[in-house]
């Protein structure tokens, strides 16, 4: 089949979820699921929806802002509760969940893989693209090789933008890692990506760049200054100004 | 530096030529609103961000604006190559023929050629931010005009992908603004322009 014919076939498979943006109330429409993502345009409406915005279990703004940053989750007792509704249906409208079960303690980095189908969405009792026994959603797909190599690229596109503005995200780093390894044809991108896992190595501890050790933290280098045109910064400005 | 990557970030096949779509379709092309333009605003607003985050956002949505531009030159070219004269003279399209053949020119729809112009780089990262925000707006609307205009569903398919990328865009300016805000200097109270060279303060709210 052509890639074209592939994603014809895949219409009406992909569910849509509102995904509400916190500056205009813009809503959009958002795809679900690594493969069909290509077809969407979009990839990891979790990600693309701004995180600090959801005020998960707290009305006060900015308790909830902390929590997320730390990773932990507070409600109004004070204590961190992980399983706590990530979507406030009062700050969202139809909220699903929009990873299936976005707060699974057991399972938090392996959600949209791992349960990427809402079943309220899906005609069947399966998930067509990311079967929970084949990660590599090569069983239940009809994509050919290269259809997954795009999609996949084009993952990996989303997640660096994503990275942009989150660079020390820990969900996003790993999707990073499983993604690179999927892409098996080496690109331009993947170059830089391995550059940015670096510093994430358990067995990098000579890394001066981060603090060895079980406190540190990985971070997406792209971000890193300084930047090509900003060569001269140092000599330029100081003792200028 | 720029490196090029030989495929599309989404494919296009178009089999059906129509030069009359063609000559909407070229708006974002060349257009005020369209791909173009926004990659040269982001690559040219990157330089006076302070932050590294927002240097690599601008960027990386600057190259994808380079690869939408990719897409849609593409449309324009699959949509022209075959065309027949009785398409290109009811399509309106013979003007433009004259001057361009089936070549692919970065126009607007109206036929003026492209103008820097149209876009905005002021040097203050908020301002610049809201300038993008605003730019993935009109560029979204002008993509859901051409999803009116369309009925090829080839056609249609690309356009909805490069649509739903605006909004994705817009949603990751949206989250770079918030980004700067929380990260402007405790002493600029007023939220005077981070990007400002430091001689050039007036406000002598900085003590470097």
């Amino acid at each position: 089949m052509t890639m074209l014919e592939n994603n014809r076939a895949r219409t009406g498979r992909c569910a849509r979820l509102p995904v509400m943006v916190r500056v205009q109330r813009q809503r959009s429409l958002t795809a679900y699921r690594p493969c069909c993502a290509i077809r969407q345009g979009t990839l990891f409406p979790a990600l693309n929806k701004p995180l600090r915005h959801r005020h998960c279990c707290d009305d006060d703004h900015r308790n909830g802002d902390e929590a997320l940053t730390t990773g932990r989750i507070i409600d109004e007792n004070g204590t961190c509760d992980r399983e706590q509704r990530c979507c406030d249906r009062d700050i969202w409208d139809d909220c699903d969940d929009w990873m299936g079960r976005c707060c699974d303690q057991d399972d938090w980095d392996d959600d949209w893989m791992g349960r990427c189908c809402d079943r309220d969405d899906w005609e069947g009792d399966r998930c067509r693209c990311c079967d929970r026994d084949d990660d590599d959603c090569t069983g239940s797909q009809e994509g050919d090789g290269a259809d997954q190599h795009q999609a996949a690229s084009f993952a990996l596109w989303e997640l660096r933008l994503y990275l942009d503005t989150h660079p020390c995200d820990t969900r996003a780093l790993t999707m990073l890692r499983r993604l690179d390894a999927r892409t098996d044809q080496p690109s331009y991108a993947t170059a830089f990506l391995t550059e940015g896992r670096r510093c994430c190595r358990e067995w990098d501890r000579d890394d001066d760049d981060r603090e060895s050790g079980e406190g540190r933290r990985c971070c997406w280098r792209w971000v890193e200054e300084p930047w090509p045109w900003e060569e001269c910064l140092r000599d330029c400005c100081h003792g200028h100004a | 530096m720029f490196v090029y990557e030989k495929k599309l970030q989404y494919p296009v096949h178009i089999t059906r030529p129509d030069p009359r779509m063609a000559a909407a379709i070229i708006s974002q092309f060349g257009g005020a609103d369209g791909e173009l333009g926004a990659a040269l605003r982001y690559l040219s607003q990157r330089y006076t961000m302070p932050i590294g985050e927002l240097k690599g956002l601008l960027t990386d949505i600057g190259t994808e604006e380079l690869g939408h531009l990719e897409i849609v030159g593409t449309m324009i070219f699959q949509l022209t190559r075959c065309m027949k004269e009785d398409q290109v003279h009811e399509g309106g399209y013979d003007a433009y023929f004259t001057d361009h053949t089936a070549g692919v020119f970065p126009q607007n729809a109206g036929g003026f050629p492209f103008s820097a112009a149209a876009i905005g780089v002021k040097g203050d990262p908020v301002t610049d931010l809201h300038e993008n925000l605003a730019a993935e707006q009109k560029a979204r609307t002008t993509y859901e005009n051409l999803l009116a205009l369309a009925d090829d569903p080839d056609v249609k398919d690309v356009l909805r992908f490069l649509r739903a990328r605006e909004i994705v865009h817009y949603q990751r300016f949206a989250e770079g603004l918030e980004l700067m805000k929380d990260r402007l200097d405790e002493r600029n109270f007023y939220a005077f322009n981070a990007a400002m060279p430091p001689a050039l303060r007036a406000c002598g709210c900085h003590d470097d």
